[in-house]
């Protein structure tokens, strides 16, 4: 008891002194994590879209998606994987991710949409090695391309649940969500906690109107898992 | 030697020197058919065949029929199908610019083609679907027209094809992602 309670004072100052292992700390005490990624970054604008870049849309997107998660679910822990301007190397998200462990990624990205009515996108990551046999018997080292097999069925449960709400009939109106895909989606690759991609055709009304969709998209995910 | 020699050699020698003159100057050009050219052309009958194109426009499939070149030689056929598939994405304005073919070939164990292409067969704006589908068509006009080749590998400039979107640093598979 005195052992756990000294621990847990270590891991304390630990976490005070250092903000990814506070980030860590409350990703352990809160019960569900979800961490957005946009699109684009300091070294990298992104597609052009009706009159700005992808970085940015993205960003303020992923800004206002964790202001209404955090008041529609106060339970959830919500963290964006880059601020404005920062720069990121290859596989950087993957890997703030995996050392965070976090319940559920989510990429946003966007593209200027040239039909009448927008398109929307779910992804999840699948390579050709999931094909290969994988042979489980020995113990051995899973390469980076090879992370998604860890969750790969939960994944494919969380993004039924998504579809089956962006495909509501409420919502054709607005956008088109799209039967999600299993592709080689590079933003994913390497994470082993269940990622998605949501790709979004944006006309010159802004990324507004999919905001409450996914807000409400993610309602069951939150609650089931 | 009387006159007559003289005129006989002269003329010989005028002539002589006005040929060499050609051959080096390259105004006639003899061309024998080299002995290693016989080795190395298959003894393959080429035939005509007519091939199915695919693209993906306007939200379907569209198919073009072709007549190309085909034998039995895998690396030749793939090499004339994906030129014919590239002047089709051309035509229809699907790549933005007229991308080429730099090299179609097929390891010894007929299980991985590697296709190298000049450029980036996708436009930096374009949708990750979109992008995705172009490839799909590839890989449908490959396994519609019998190509059975298990994997394949993207390159352009002869090094794997970078994209923000698509990962093509491993070989995709020739029944595509598509269900």
């Amino acid at each position: 008891m005195l052992f756990k309670l000294k621990k847990t004072i270590i891991s304390l100052m630990v976490s005070l002194s250092n903000p990814w292992l506070l980030l860590l700390h409350t990703s352990l005490i809160l019960p569900f994590t979800i961490m957005l990624d946009p699109a684009g970054n300091g070294k990298n604008i992104g597609r052009s879209l009706h009159d700005n870049f992808e970085r940015g849309a993205t960003l303020q997107f992923a800004q206002e998606l964790q202001k209404q998660l955090k008041i529609y679910y106060p339970q959830v822990n919500v963290i964006i994987s880059r601020s404005s301007g920062q720069k990121l190397e290859k596989l950087q998200s993957a890997s703030f991710a995996n050392r965070l462990n976090v319940d559920l990624f989510l990429n946003l990205g966007f593209y200027k949409e040239h039909n009448v009515k927008p398109n929307l996108f779910l992804y999840q990551f699948k390579n050709q090695s999931f094909f290969a046999n994988h042979n489980q018997d020995f113990l051995h080292f899973y390469p980076y391309h090879q992370a998604f097999v860890f969750n790969y069925d939960k994944t494919k449960h969380i993004i039924g649940l998504m579809q089956k709400h962006l495909q509501h009939p409420d919502y054709k109106h607005y956008f088109t969500c799209h039967q999600s895909l299993e592709i080689p989606f590079k933003p994913l690759s390497g994470i082993i906690s269940p990622a998605i991609g949501i790709e979004i055709g944006l006309k010159h009304n802004g990324y507004e109107p999919y905001i409450m969709p996914i807000i409400h998209s993610l309602a069951e995910v939150i609650y089931e898992l | 030697m009387n006159y007559k020699n003289y005129l006989y050699l002269t003329v010989s020698s005028l002539l002589a020197g006005m040929l060499l003159m050609s051959l080096q100057k390259k105004w006639i050009i003899l061309n024998f058919k080299p002995s290693y050219l016989e080795q190395t052309l298959p003894k393959a009958n080429f035939h005509k065949k007519m091939v199915s194109l695919f693209c993906w426009k306007n939200q379907t499939w569209s198919c073009e029929k072709n007549e190309i070149l085909w034998c039995p030689d895998q690396a030749s056929n793939l090499n004339n199908l994906i030129q014919a598939w590239l002047v089709l994405l051309e035509e229809e304005k699907i790549t933005p610019v007229k991308i080429n073919l730099q090299a179609a070939m097929v390891n010894a164990n007929q299980q991985t083609a590697y296709i190298s292409f000049d450029q980036s067969l996708f436009s930096k704006d374009a949708s990750t679907y979109q992008k995705l589908m172009t490839i799909e068509a590839l890989l449908k006009t490959l396994r519609e027209n019998g190509i059975n080749i298990p994997n394949i590998q993207f390159l352009t400039q002869h090094k794997h094809s970078k994209d923000g979107h698509l990962d093509f640093s491993n070989p995709w598979p020739l029944i595509g992602f598509l269900k």
